[in-house]
């Protein structure tokens, strides 16, 4: 774990599940967001100090996902972020600010470049669904397992939906999946509605606990989940 | 008519034609005086420009100014320059200290730095001078955003010259490396006219520059014989970035433009960092593939995906896609975009850093 006590954005402290090397970091972990605060407004990127030691001073660009305080369906999009000067850096949306407080989740992988030499071929390793059925049933899938973190991405032919399946909560039970993850997790829900003024996607947070996938819909969010759900993450182990 | 004196007056001083005498305590020197050469490339007229700029701006400064240039000299001492040593004086100082910031792309400071900041030897891991490449790969970080690559070269035209320290002259300045890269190849040429030879010596002189305070005190000194591969022996044949780049793409086709396109692969084992930008045109469909033809990738790739975040552009509304990225590299080349899930957008971005699987 790190603690990032200080930021530009007058946010509190922030910990952060990780694992460092100089080429390759991964961090874990979610930052509030007060968009009324003075620091916020008038900062153009958010930046949090990162540990004087921390492994990696500069990076590629990475992901995060911000997840807003709409009513029901949290609307949000995915930000680029990035390390740079030994800072975590993130794109400063300001779409959802009027919702208040909002959420950026950080479940990503940092690289540096300027590699040259060879590489090896990334093994991926097989998952089943415990509870296949009308519920849950892969699309495309990757996972990807190394002793320190994994990473998973998922696209569904058959994923909960409020409609046909209600509030939930839902489980989605995984065979072969790392049982010592413990990560939070947004899940793009979108369903194929798309609400009047709506900007970005609707979002649903999940988490993974003993290789299970738990997650649930808010009350009366009736046009959520369902197919074109998915979810796409890194996670350190442990 | 100029009366000459003889050259035997000992307190003789002054130029005639091409001669100068100057005496210094008891006697009496002679030279030939430098006549300009007339020949002119564009970059020894900027050269000329920026010293005649500093030098004439030393005219116009304040004497509080002066006096400030003359104390920082008097304290300097001895100023090296990239020719050698020279006795330094506070016009000396400020001509040098101005050159070297107006090649940064900074303005002639009137007032002399509070505190200076000497330029300072670079660390390197690999370096190619071949005639295709003249590469260094991981050149440490600068230390401050102020800091800039300074590389003079002198290509050898003979190879029995053994120093030409003397004889570099400014290639180029670096505002960064590209993730340690510094490849020089094209501002080479550029100067130069033609690519090196195989055997032709390479003298270069690099320095990380503060370009604030323009005080080009230590620099590397790397001298090597152009090769086919890496001078240090171990034969390395240059490997380039497994990367594509908007350079190395057709960007658009009959339904489908790439705006934007920066994809490269880092070990771990394979992991792609990017960030491209496709538009739909009319026609295109939102559940065909978006290839685009690329020549950015070696041999030693055939084939592989990265599953990704996208969003759409703020007029698309930030919704969120899931995309796969295709990349063939083998009877075809080309990287292919489809979207697989969340909301489409018809003009979206997809970046971040992902694994890359079969």
């Amino acid at each position: 774990m790190i603690t990032l006590d200080t930021n530009n954005f007058g946010g509190g402290s922030v910990t952060l599940k990780d694992y460092q090397r100089s080429s390759l970091c991964v961090l874990n972990g979610k930052i509030t967001v007060d968009p009324t605060h003075l620091a916020y407004i008038a900062a153009t990127r958010l930046e949090l100090d990162l540990p004087e030691d921390f492994a990696m001073a500069r990076s590629a660009v990475s992901t995060a996902i911000l997840v807003s305080n709409a009513p029901i369906y949290r609307f949000g999009t995915v930000l680029h972020c990035w390390i740079e000067d030994n800072k975590l850096c993130l794109e400063k949306l300001t779409e959802w600010d009027s919702f208040g407080s909002y959420e950026i989740h950080i479940n990503a992988a940092f690289v540096t470049r300027g590699y040259r030499g060879a590489f090896s071929q990334t093994q991926t390793k097989e998952l089943t669904i415990l509870n296949a059925g009308t519920m849950f049933s892969f699309k495309d899938y990757r996972y990807v397992e190394t002793d320190t973190f994994v990473y998973f991405i998922s696209t569904f032919n058959s994923f909960p939906s409020y409609s046909n399946n209600g509030q939930g909560p839902f489980t989605l039970q995984l065979s072969g999946f790392a049982t010592n993850v413990q990560v939070v997790i947004p899940l793009i829900v979108n369903g194929s509605t798309i609400m009047p003024q709506q900007k970005g996607s609707m979002i649903t947070v999940g988490s993974f606990e003993n290789g299970n996938l738990t997650f649930s819909y808010p009350a009366n969010g009736q046009t959520m989940g369902g197919v074109n759900s998915f979810f796409n993450f890194f996670a350190v182990r442990g | 008519m100029k009366i000459l004196p003889s050259i035997a007056f000992n307190d003789f001083s002054g130029s005639a034609g091409n001669v100068t005498a100057r005496k210094v305590g008891d006697k009496t020197y002679l030279s030939s005086r430098t006549k300009h050469a007339r020949t002119k490339t564009p970059s020894q007229a900027a050269t000329r420009c920026r010293f005649t700029d500093a030098t004439r701006g030393y005219a116009d400064i304040t004497e509080e100014q002066r006096q400030g240039w003359i104390s920082l000299a008097a304290r300097l001492g001895r100023y090296f320059t990239s020719s050698g040593y020279v006795t330094m004086t506070g016009h000396n100082l400020f001509v040098a200290i101005n050159s070297y910031r107006q090649l940064c792309g900074k303005p002639i400071t009137a007032d002399a730095p509070p505190e200076i900041k000497p330029s300072r030897y670079i660390r390197w891991r690999d370096l190619w001078i071949t005639p295709e490449h003249i590469v260094f790969t991981h050149v440490g970080v600068r230390q401050s955003p102020d800091e800039v690559l300074l590389i003079e070269t002198y290509p050898s035209l003979s190879p029995g010259i053994k120093n030409g320290w003397s004889r570099t002259v400014i290639l180029t300045v670096c505002p960064d490396t590209d993730w340690g890269d510094v490849d020089i190849t094209e501002a080479f040429i550029q100067k130069y006219g033609a690519p090196l030879t195989i055997g032709q010596m390479l003298f270069m002189k690099v320095s990380w520059l503060d370009s604030e305070c323009g005080y080009l005190s230590e620099f590397s000194q790397i001298a090597f014989p152009t090769c086919e591969n890496t001078p240090y022996g171990s034969d390395l044949v240059y490997t380039p970035r497994a990367r594509i780049t908007m350079e190395d793409l057709e960007p658009v086709t009959e339904f489908y433009v790439c705006e934007a396109m920066d994809y490269e692969l880092s070990p771990g084992s394979k992991i792609a960092s990017n960030s491209m930008t496709i538009r739909v045109l009319e026609g295109g469909s939102s559940t065909a593939n978006m290839r685009f033809n690329h020549h950015g990738l070696s041999e030693a790739f055939s084939i592989g995906r990265s599953y990704q975040y996208a969003r759409g552009t703020a007029e698309h509304k930030y919704f969120v896609l899931c995309v796969y990225v295709l990349v063939l590299n083998a009877t075809s080349a080309n990287i292919n975009f489809r979207w697989l899930a969340g909301t489409f957008a018809s003009h979206f971005e997809t970046f971040g850093t992902y694994y890359f699987t079969f």
